[in-house]
């Protein structure tokens, strides 16, 4: 019966581990509030380090430095955050002009896209993307 | 110790061997994880924060559910149903008599209390087996849908698409893959060794007729 007891504890213990992710939403929220700050006062290098290294790569494939490419990507950096949503290592933040994508790096979230439009049944169209 | 050793080595050996296997799934689990992130151009993440992800958690889960549920069928299941020569099936279904279940006067001495207790409690315990094997695997069950649909979701936004609810994820084809998977190999074992049973033995196990019993024996009349 110990036994039964261990495994459902550790059953449960499973769930809210795997299930909650509200301590991790404030920092995904952070992360993309901090981008679309530094956006707001054009500052592509500070918008760059939040940037994943897949998304500066891409945004430097236009020839441009990743500093001057994302402010010309067009991402809107003035929306109200609507909803923020994380799932283990994921995380999206909703705006109500612009959603940003975010994933959990050793060094922390970093945003893997941005200025995303939805797309019928098919993923996010966005403008800062990689990763 | 020793005594306990030797009157308790079934359950100590599978105990190692399930904490043997668990050690090993999550080393495994989460060098496969990190491959998974690196070549998707994602982080990786260090052991001890894959042991609390919800892809280690479906992974160990919908393997619990399907194993409590092939035990939790096969203990129903042989009271109802009858497979002639097989060491696991009763010789004749049904729940048996006071006499055969050692019940109200035909208690013994040193019967469970709840046994001899009668009214709800005896009737609790005669099916406190299944209650117990199937409150595990419905809590399991449970458990791998709401790790699955954490894992799901994980994918959807790497792949740059909405979460889904929990309640829709409980009809999407990842949520039944996961679970038929398991259980259509459950529902083999068990059925195989229903059938290889009749006709195969290994001397010694309480799983097999004796070696010399006919075919034909079936259930308690075969030990």
């Amino acid at each position: 019966m110990h036994r039964w007891k261990t495994l459902t504890l550790s059953t449960a213990a499973f769930v809210l581990a795997s299930g909650c992710s509200s301590t991790h939403e404030g920092e995904v929220e952070r992360v993309a509030e901090q981008l679309h700050a530094a956006l707001r006062v054009d500052d592509g290098a500070a918008a760059c380090d939040l940037l994943s290294e897949e998304a500066q790569e891409e945004l430097q494939e236009s020839g441009d430095s990743c500093e001057v490419a994302v402010l010309e990507a067009g991402v809107s950096p003035d929306g109200r955050v609507e909803k923020v949503s994380v799932y283990d290592t994921s995380g999206q933040v909703r705006y109500d002009d612009d959603v940003v994508f975010l994933s959990e790096f050793p060094e922390g979230w970093k945003v893997i896209a941005a200025g995303c439009e939805k797309q019928a049944a098919a993923p996010y169209d966005c403008r800062v993307q990689g990763g | 110790m020793s005594r306990f050793l030797r009157t308790s080595s079934l359950s100590i050996f599978f105990l190692a061997l399930f904490v043997g296997a668990l050690v090993g799934q999550a080393w495994a689990g989460w060098l496969q994880f990190n491959d998974q992130q690196v070549a998707q151009g994602m982080g990786e993440i260090g052991l001890g924060r894959y042991l609390v992800s919800a892809d280690f958690a479906v992974d160990v889960t919908e393997n619990w559910q399907s194993e409590y549920l092939q035990f939790l069928l096969y203990i129903v299941a042989t009271v109802f149903f009858v497979q002639r020569g097989s060491p696991e099936s009763p010789s004749h279904g049904g729940l048996g008599t006071d006499k055969e279940q050692k019940l109200g006067e035909h208690t013994l001495k040193d019967s469970p209390a709840w046994a001899k207790a009668g009214g709800a409690r005896t009737a609790i315990y005669a099916w406190s087996l299944t209650l117990v094997m199937a409150t595990i695997f419905v809590v399991s069950w449970l458990a791998q849908s709401i790790a699955g649909w954490a894992a799901f979701n994980e994918t959807r936004l790497q792949q740059l698409q909405d979460p889904l609810s929990w309640g829709t994820y409980l009809v999407n084809p990842d949520f039944w893959s996961r679970t038929l998977q398991n259980w259509q190999s459950e529902f083999l074992a068990v059925g195989s060794m229903a059938v290889l049973a009749i006709y195969l033995r290994q001397r010694g196990s309480a799983e097999s007729k004796p070696v010399g019993e006919p075919h034909y024996s079936t259930g308690d009349k075969a030990g």
